[in-house]
Formats: structure tokens, sequence, C-alpha cells
């Protein structure tokens, strides 16, 4: 494992943060996939990092527990929010989540003050508590192993997901919702269970970075996160999980080798952004991949309807 | 019993009325044409059967089944399968594929579950694989359904909606835009269909294949019915030649 190689607090913590983006950039992808942008994606992770922090603290709840209770009260949420906003089309489901998103943060810094903390947030947020003797601390090497191990759990049910039958149809959603309609298919029902399971994804990614950050405030939830999340998606590729996942390992390197002029972080994603879109519109994945097939490419056979004379018998 | 009723089907756009008052029944197993001038209400009176508007007034029946409360896809899931004016695919998707998701509403439950049940996802791979061979379309399959010529674009749209095995089939304009011979090819997979039992409503501009082969035809004018009768009769019909022909000669050119 990389932290063996390179030993120390600071890669450990800057791998189990690869973790946390790489479920949130993948679950991100998963919403895209019917078509939505959700611009609230840090929001509801935001969601489910309160909630978490907040049964732990003050019902002292395992953070087994609270880790899927996170993930379920974010879900609750996106079912609500998901159900009304999902038949907007475009840019205007991305508008509104966005709006989301900042109700999101300002009701997390304003409200409730006596248990969320405010604009300092929840410090000293309990750990995962030890299973089978295995202790979890801060940066720990065996925090970074619970991420790793979610994480790949996560990764992986999304990609079966997608890579079967239920994957087809989303796809085909996003493609056209009125041939879907017109073949039987309830479009919202997909896209709204598409949509709640991204956000339970998020909800649990909150969960468990408000443990192994050990400090949560309503800023950390910004739609800055959420921008950094798609930045992620569309310069890694969107078209294949992979895509995801290489967007993230680019964008936090950048991130990391840029930390000493983090006033330009955002410029860096955003040339880069803007570099990808107009050299390799699909993503570093999409441009690799291509290069490949076409190496490999057949050529495709004429085409002339009826070819051979077969009809339905 | 007739397969579909409708029953005083109105349906208004503010102030326009679209179609008015229509009374039509569909027989099983017959291709029944509807034909009519540009803005007649063919496509609203379509849009209305198949739930994507709901109609303003009146009922429509399938099988003695009140119908025109559905939604599009319970309506899609009763049985009703319908192609579009203009081509609607999955693009981007291999031909097989948009025939898969065609046959969503096919079998005993709905394939979505088959995200457990491989094997159910396999039969209707197969499946869809015999309907592109039963349409020659089988040397195609894999391509994006985008990148296809257009007469195989709108025979695939055709073939989507009869891979959910419907019991009605609505076309709507199938043939536009095609060759002579497309036309003959794509009719004859029609008249095929029939005879493998399903019902065809066909809207069509094309005189030449409406009245070949259909048995009955409905003509529509202003949203409403001038007449219903045999392709001969509807030829003479003196109210049709007024509204919708002009003059005569345009049945007997080409």
């Amino acid at each position: 494992m990389l932290p063996l190689i390179t030993p120390g607090y600071y890669a450990i913590h800057t791998y189990t943060w690869l973790c946390i983006y790489w479920m949130l950039a993948a679950s991100l992808r998963f919403i895209m996939l019917i078509g939505a942008v959700n611009f609230a994606h840090a929001g509801f992770m935001g969601i489910g990092a309160y909630a978490s922090a907040v049964l732990m603290m003050n019902i002292h709840c395992s953070f087994w527990i609270t880790f899927f209770l996170g993930g379920i009260i974010s879900a609750l949420l996106g079912l609500g929010f998901g159900l009304i906003t999902l038949r907007l089309r475009g840019a205007y489901f991305f508008l509104v989540s966005f709006a989301l998103c900042e109700i999101i943060r300002i009701s997390l810094s304003s409200y409730w003050i006596g248990t969320l903390g405010g604009v300092t947030g929840i410090s000293n947020v309990p750990q995962p508590n030890a299973v089978l003797g295995v202790e979890f601390g801060p940066d720990s090497l065996n925090s970074f192993y619970l991420a790793v191990i979610i994480c790949s759990l996560v990764l992986i049910s999304l990609y079966v997901i997608e890579n079967g039958y239920y994957g087809k149809i989303l796809k085909s959603i996003s493609e056209s919702e009125e041939l879907c309609q017109s073949v039987g298919i309830n479009t919202i029902k997909y896209k709204v269970v598409v949509f709640v399971i991204g956000c339970f994804i998020a909800g649990i990614t909150g969960s468990l970075y408000a443990s192994l950050n050990e400090r949560i405030t309503a800023s950390d939830f910004t739609y800055s996160l959420s921008m950094f999340i798609l930045v992620c998606v569309v310069l890694g590729g969107q078209e294949h999980i992979w895509g995801s996942i290489i967007g993230v390992i680019v964008l936090v390197i950048i991130g990391e080798e840029a930390r000493s002029t983090a006033l330009f972080e955002p410029i860096i994603w955003g040339v880069s952004l803007m570099a990808v879109m107009l050299f390799a519109p699909r993503g570093i994945f999409g441009f690799v991949t291509r290069f490949a097939s076409l190496a490999m490419k057949r050529s495709s056979s004429s085409l002339k309807i009826g070819g051979d004379k077969q009809w339905l018998s | 019993m007739a397969l579909l009723e409708l029953k005083g089907v109105t349906k208004q756009f503010g102030g326009i009325l679209a179609v008015d008052r229509i009374d039509m029944q569909i027989f099983e197993q017959e291709i029944l044409g509807l034909i009519g001038p540009n803005g007649a209400g063919k496509t609203t009176v379509f849009n209305c059967i198949c739930g994507r508007y709901h109609c303003t007034n009146g009922e429509i029946l399938l099988q003695g089944e009140q119908i025109s409360k559905l939604k599009s896809h319970e309506i899609a899931k009763k049985g009703i399968a319908r192609t579009f004016q203009t081509t609607i695919l999955l693009n981007n998707m291999s031909v097989l594929d948009n025939i898969i998701i065609g046959s969503h509403t096919w079998g005993e439950k709905s394939l979505a579950l088959s995200f457990t049940n491989r094997r159910k996802y396999l039969r209707a791979k197969e499946r869809a694989g015999d309907i592109l061979r039963a349409f020659g379309m089988d040397k195609v399959s894999h391509m994006a359904a985008g990148e296809l010529p257009h007469g195989q674009q709108r025979l695939t749209q055709i073939a989507i909606a009869v891979a959910s095995e419907p019991k009605l089939l609505l076309l709507d304009e199938p043939v536009v835009g095609m060759n002579a011979e497309e036309i003959r090819y794509t009719m004859e997979a029609v008249k095929k269909l029939r005879e493998q039992g399903i019902t065809i409503l066909l809207v069509e501009h094309n005189m030449r294949a409406v009245m070949e082969y259909c048995e009955r035809i409905v003509v529509l004018d202003h949203g409403r019915k001038i007449a219903e009768d045999s392709p001969d009769k509807v030829r003479s019909n003196e109210d049709v030649i007024r509204a919708y022909l002009g003059a005569p000669e345009h049945f007997t050119e080409d």
C-alpha cells in the first residue's frame, strides 16, 4: 500500500483524502449518468458529516451506526429534493442544486448553534470505535485502511450497477427521456433512485470525513468543493468510472503541488478544465481510450437497407 | 370488440381546438390509416392515445379499459408502443442496446430486476438479436444508432417499439424521407408485423403507402373526423377530396 512506500503523517493524510474524493467523484458521476449535475453534492456530504457527528456526540451512538445514519439522512433529503426538482432539465436542475448547496451551508452555520456549533463547527468528533482490537486514530494507518475499504466497496458497487442492465437504463434516460417513457420506463422513478443512491454515498462519505478529520465546519461543504469534484469528473472523463478516479488523482496532485501558492489553486483547476474541454472533450480517460481504439479500429461494413432479405417469419 | 376505442376525444390547447370530438375504433389485427392535411390533429390524436397529452374531454378505451388518465410509461406497459415523427433513438448506444431498452416491459417482470437476474437479461439480448435479424439489420447491431443511415434509423425506431411486444403499434410517419425501395421494404415489414398479430395505426403522408397497405382509413380535417372507410371509398369521397387532396390527380400519380 502506498503509505507503506512513502510513510508519514502527510502521506497518510493525502491518501485518505484521495479516498474521500474518489467516493464523492464516483457518486457525483453516478448522478450525472441520468444527465443531472448535482451541485449540492458537497451539501449532502455536509448533512452526512453533521448528522454523524451530532449523533455520536449527543446520543453516543457508535460510529458504525452513525456512518449509515449519516448516509440515510442525506438520502432522505435527496429523496425529497429529487422528487421535486428532478423533473427540471439541464441547467435548471444545476441552478436549483447550487441554491440548495448554499442553503445547506448557511443552515448548518446559523441554526441550532448549541448543537451544530455555528460557524466554528464541531470539534473533537469521536473516532470510529475499535473493531476486533483494531483501533482507529486520526491520520493513523488503520483509518487509512478503513477509508480504502469503504471507498473500494463504494466504487465497486457503483461500477457493478452501472454495467448491469440498470446502468443501460440510466444511460438511455440521459439520451432520451421521451423514448424511454414510450417503451414503458418510469424515468422519474429511476432518476430519483439514482439521485438517492448518490446522496447516500455523499452522506456516508461525510460521516467518514467527520471522524477522520476530527473537526467539521460548514465552510468545508461549500459549492467550491462541489466545483472541485465536478472538475475532477469532467477532467478525468465522464464516460467511465476510471475517469473520475484519474481526475481526482490529477487534481489532488496539482493541488498539493500548488499548495505553496494556494491562491492560485482555483485558477489552476480552471485552466486545466479549459484545456481538457478544448483539446480532449471526453476527458483524460476518453483521450487515452480513443488513441487505443484508433489503433484497432475495424472498418465498418457497407450499409444497405435490407442487406439480406430476411423477414419476420 | 374493438382493441382501442376513442369516444368523443377532444384536445384543446388554450383557445385552439386541436382535436374535436373524435370517435374511432381500431379492431384487432388491422392496419388503420389516419390521414389528413397538416395541422388536422393526427399527431395530437396519437399523443393522446399514448399518454403524452391527456385529452381535455372524452375517453380512450383499450380492450374496454379506460387508459386516458394514465402516464405514457403506464400506457406502454398496457401494450401500446409508438414511433416518433422525428427519429428519436439512443444515438450513442448500440442498435442492439436500443432494442434491449425497447424490450423493457417484455416478459413477466420488468427487466430492471435483471440487475439480479442475469439469465433474463441474456434472454432479452438474444431476443433483441432475433428482432434485428427479422428486420434484416443484424449486421449493424453493434453500430451506434446515431451513425446509421436515415432509412435504417427509421427501421430501428420501429424495431424498438416492436421489442416491447405491443398489442397496438402506433406508427407516426414511418416512411418519411425514404426512397421507393426503402418504403416498400418498410411497409412489407409492417405488414409482416400485422400477420404476427400486432394491430397497427398508421399516420402517414405518403398516399401510395397508405392506400396500398391500409384496410381502413380515417380522415381528419381541422380536428374533426370527416371520413372513415376503405381506401377506395376514401379515394372517391367528396369531402376528403375537397378538404385534403385539392385535386383527385393526387391519388393517381406515380
